[in-house]
């Protein structure tokens, strides 16, 4: 039987549900219910008919309460706002009373965000840096440099023939445009009573069609299609003409020993860094045949080509169309062409890999770095959370809910990483120099822009990351058990940070390790015995009329005693030439075997100290030398398979002479004359004084400045026109490091970096376990435990995990440092003891971290921990 | 049948009409405005409260509770000096919508 009355009740009860209907308004509903379903009974329809059409007619509760809301009737009075201003106040201030109360730990916890932040922002300044390369051209999506692949090989080099630009654009429809590029030469200009050296291009006239590289004076049409024009960039145009127009006028340029005028056609902005295209000043393609260089041969590969394709064209099929337009033309060299995009060829190596990988590896680090500091936040937030418990407890019983305190921590963390962002914007100002000097950039922190608010959002971000844990933790505290003065348990949690600790620490470790096989290699580098005397030794380059004067020059410099040996040679000690071209009997003929070819004169041994296996070294005692003359290299003997190699004739390529033959008098014992990266390669020394480039001076190790004033004062005397540049020749060795010093001093940056962060983490946890074993500790003293005995105790567990972190980190270590090691020729060799010494390293630092919390919780008086039982 | 849109629009000018005839309660105000537009403006019943309680906080009408004679509790609503206000400006603007409209749809005068 339908019972109007009851179904009236039941209705106001899921009326009731609807947090937005208040008493009256239910009653008010009610009366209009009753209404209708007396009005729907006079109609003629039953009780339970009438209720059905009547409560359909006004809707369900849920929608009828949205629509109270709806209304902006507001709020029911016995709901807490979702916002109060008034307790944003009471937040801020009892962050700020917290911070206050515990210096210590807000200073790790916003000192660690901090450190954190700053170093993801380096990490993203860099990697932009790196990402933005190239891009600035307005073709830079349409141009690709040219790349040869010689049959059979795996090379794809970026050096072509003269003929085949021309020939791209005049056989090809696809390729728009093309430019030339040769040089990255060093070479001087004058004006006036001024020589500089700068670093000289030959390019094409349609190099600014492709590029963008704007003109600040004049005009990028023709500027370089006369044959005596150059185009400087703007610091050039500074440091040679002052405050004069350079626009028209004649400075002089040295190539090959003589000087050309050439007329100054264009001043353009400065190249940026981010391109790796770089020059001072730029010449016409053309002014290479003036040392008697050729570009029309197909034989000859020393130019570098881009062109230019349509919008959207299909590279790959424009790539396949011209592969062999060089062979075509040239059926001589069997190879085919490919397209390196513009935007890749800084970062990506034609055949795989290449840069890009460190920009994928620091990204990584950057975010592992970032969720480290994050999770260390979180894990110092709620190891104090005892602290707050009462807090929570009082807030929740005066009303608080608890999306309420949620919302406070959250903003509480926010405002703390806030303050971090603030200072990882002064860590970052102050450390950029630094770090630009180490990576060899100009990065600086942007004060406007899309970085700047990226960097602002990645605060927020950390804040609500490393908030939300503890957020939520500290908001779901029961008042009654937490006002009652009972731990919360947060066991589950334990193993999680356990596992976070060692993650850090596996880190820490395998950093500490890699960073000590570095530094070995480093030393090892620098003292190994390179069967050379590099000390005391000075070179320079043969400029201008140096070349043709040599002989007197050195006569001229000899009459210093503190001068030893002077020696010209073809090249410094990081720029060495090789060939293909030196023919033995017996050589075998499919086979490519290059030689490196040191032109010098007699006196090389004595700048070199090389020592002799066999044989002589050249003599002015046998004029046949100079022309005749041949020392191989111990490695080179070999390879050429003689078993008594003094006496064999061997032709030799020289350039201006490709037919010289020679008998060989003497074999050389090896000797390094390149990086230790490489292997001894077969050398061939051979005296050709039209090769001379270099020269190299000895000197007695007393009173270098002295004999550097008389060497400066000679030189001036033949080449006044020139600045005196030279380098010492342990310096140079050195810099062929610089890539290594360079990782070397960034993994020990890393490190340090690391080691902080992981011991703020075992920190976090150390105090955590403290908290929570306070009563323990308690007991155990009142039972007789000393507090060393204590200290032990919970030192012994954290002892247990740095052990577990080096079990796991050295593999990881010894895996990647051997592959890095692989890139030396000759290297160290990775043994135990460094493992040892980064454990022992790692356990030290960790113990100090954790005996300072032991120590204080073993040292507490018992009576305090134990009092509220 | 009346457009939603509409429906919402003149809801609020029409309680205050409503109201302009003396003192009325909810159920009574759905039932007059069914019964002046021929059935075509349907409101749904829960719709017209918060509409109410709305405006009782704007101050256009003023809310008593009184008991009915068969013992029933009702909510009575009464306009206000500012409601009448309010009505006439909102009356102003439906005549110019009205007459706008009046003009555009007279039927057009044959050739003169």
């Amino acid at each position: 039987m339908f019972d109007l009355e009851e179904a009236i009740r039941q209705w106001r009860k899921t009326l009731l549900k609807n947090e937005a209907l208040e008493d009256g308004y239910i009653a008010e509903l009610e009366s209009h219910l009753r209404d209708e379903i007396e009005h729907q009974i006079s109609l003629g329809l039953t009780d339970q008919k009438a209720f059905e059409k009547a409560t359909e007619g006004l809707g369900q509760a849920d929608i009828l309460g949205t629509e109270f809301y709806k209304s902006h009737i507001g709020r029911p009075p016995w709901k807490p706002s979702r916002f109060m201003p008034d307790l944003i106040w009471n937040y801020f201030k009892i962050a700020l009373r917290k911070m206050k109360r515990q210096k210590g730990y807000s200073f790790i916890n916003i000192v660690g965000l901090a450190i954190g932040m700053a170093c993801v922002f380096i990490i993203l300044l860099w990697t932009q840096d790196e990402l933005s390369y190239d891009r600035f051209h307005s073709n830079a999506k349409e141009i690709y440099r040219v790349l040869l692949n010689p049959e059979g090989t795996d090379i794809y080099s970026s050096y072509n023939s003269g003929p085949m630009g021309p020939a791209l654009k005049a056989d090809y429809p696809e390729i728009i445009n093309f430019t030339r590029i040769f040089g990255y030469a060093t070479g001087p200009l004058k004006y006036k009573n001024q020589v500089l050296n700068g670093k000289v291009c030959g390019v094409d006239n349609s190099f600014f069609e492709m590029f963008t590289f704007p003109f600040i004076k004049g005009d990028s049409k023709n500027c370089l299609s006369e044959p005596r024009s150059i185009v400087l960039t703007e610091k050039m145009a500074a440091r040679l003409f002052h405050e004069e127009n350079p626009l028209g006028k004649t400075v002089g340029f040295e190539w090959w020993g003589t000087w050309y005028d050439l007329k100054v056609t264009g001043v353009i902005q400065d190249v940026p860094s981010n391109t790796h295209i770089r020059f001072d000043y730029l010449l016409p393609f053309e002014f290479v045949t003036w040392s008697g260089m050729t570009i029309e041969d197909w034989d000859v590969s020393a130019y570098q080509t881009y062109v230019l394709l349509p919008k959207n064209a299909d590279s790959s099929a424009v790539q396949e169309k011209i592969a062999g337009t060089v062979t075509r033309h040239f059926p001589e060299f069997p190879c085919t062409l490919h397209l390196e995009p513009l935007t890749r060829i800084h970062l990506y190596n034609f055949t795989g890999g290449g840069p890009i990988n460190y920009v994928y590896i620091f990204s990584i680090i950057g975010i592992l770095i970032l969720c480290i500091a994050c999770i260390n936040f979180m894990n110092l937030s709620t190891a104090r959370s005892m602290e707050r418990a009462r807090e929570v407890g009082m807030r929740k019983i005066v009303g608080s809910t608890r999306a309420q305190l949620v919302k406070q921590f959250l903003g509480e963390s926010i405002f703390l990483s806030f303050i971090s962002f603030i200072l990882a914007l002064i860590l970052v100002q102050a450390l950029l120099p630094s770090v630009n000097n180490i990576v060899g950039k100009r990065l600086s922190l942007p004060y406007s822009g899309s970085p700047l608010f990226i960097f602002l959002g990645m605060a927020i971000l950390t804040g609500i990351l490393s908030g939300s844990y503890p957020a939520i933790f500290l908001s779901s505290f029961r008042p009654l058990t937490v006002l009652q003065g009972h731990a919360i348990s947060g066991s589950q949690n334990i193993c999680l940070r356990k596992l976070l600790v060692i993650g850090q620490f596996v880190i820490s470790i395998a950093l500490i390790t890699g960073t000590i096989i570095i530094y070995q290699q480093l030393v090892y580098m620098r003292n190994t015995d390179m069967g050379i005397n590099k000390s005391h030794v000075i070179n320079m380059e043969l400029r201008g009329g140096l070349r043709n004067q040599y002989g007197t020059i050195k006569n001229e410099l000899l009459r210093n005693p503190g001068i030893l040996a002077v020696c010209a040679t073809n090249g410094s000690f990081s720029k060495r030439f090789g060939t293909d071209k030196i023919g033995w009997k017996g050589k075998p003929e499919d086979k490519r075997i290059f030689m490196s070819i040191h032109a010098v004169d007699f006196d090389y041994q004595k700048i070199f100290d090389i020592k002799m296996a066999q044989g002589r070294y050249f003599s002015r005692d046998y004029p046949t030398d100079i022309s005749d003359g041949i020392i191989v290299n111990e490695t080179a003997a070999k390879i050429m398979g003689m078993e008594s190699p003094v006496g064999q004739r061997i032709s030799c390529w020289i350039p201006y002479d490709p037919q010289r033959s020679g008998t060989i008098i003497g074999v050389a014992k090896d000797f390094h004359f390149r990086s230790l990266r490489e292997k001894i390669d077969p050398l061939v020394l051979v005296i050709a004084p039209g090769w001379f480039t270099d020269v190299y001076i000895r000197m007695k190790p007393e009173n270098v400045p002295e004999t550097l004033a008389f060497v400066e004062k000679t030189i001036k005397e033949f080449a006044p026109d020139f600045p005196f540049e030279y380098s010492f020749l342990d310096e140079d060795i050195d810099n062929l490091y610089k890539t290594e010093q360079r990782i070397g001093r960034l993994v020990r940056y890393g490190t340090f970096l690391a080691i902080f962060i992981a011991c703020l983490g075992l920190f976090g946890l150390a105090s955590f376990t403290a908290e929570k074993r306070t009563k323990e500790i308690g007991i155990r003293k009142v039972l007789g435990a000393s507090v060393s005995g204590i200290v032990l105790l919970l030192t012994k567990e954290f002892t247990k995990w740095v052990m577990v972190a080096n079990l796991i980190a050295w593999p990881i270590a010894y895996f990647v440092m051997s592959q890095w090691l692989q890139n030396f020729a000759y290297h160290v060799n990775i043994g135990i003891g460094t493992f040892l010494l980064s454990a022992a390293l790692a356990l030290v630092i960790a113990l100090i971290t954790v005996s300072f919390q032991a120590v204080k919780t073993a040292a507490s008086n018992p009576a305090d921990s134990l009092r509220y039982e | 049948m009346i457009s939603k849109a509409l429906v919402a629009a003149s809801t609020k000018p029409m309680i205050l009409s409503i109201l302009l005839s003396g003192e009325n309660y909810g159920y009574q105000i759905i039932q007059k405005a069914k019964e002046l537009s021929g059935g075509t403006l349907e409101w749904s019943d829960g719709m017209l409260y918060p509409v109410l309680h709305r405006l009782e906080k704007d101050e256009f009408i003023q809310s008593q509770w009184r008991i009915s004679e068969g013992g029933r509790l009702r909510k009575y609503y009464k306009l206000t000096d500012s409601g009448r206000e309010e009505l006439e400006t909102e009356k102003k603007q439906w005549l110019i919508v009205h007459e706008a409209f009046s003009k555009l749809w007279k039927p057009l005068p044959a050739f003169d």
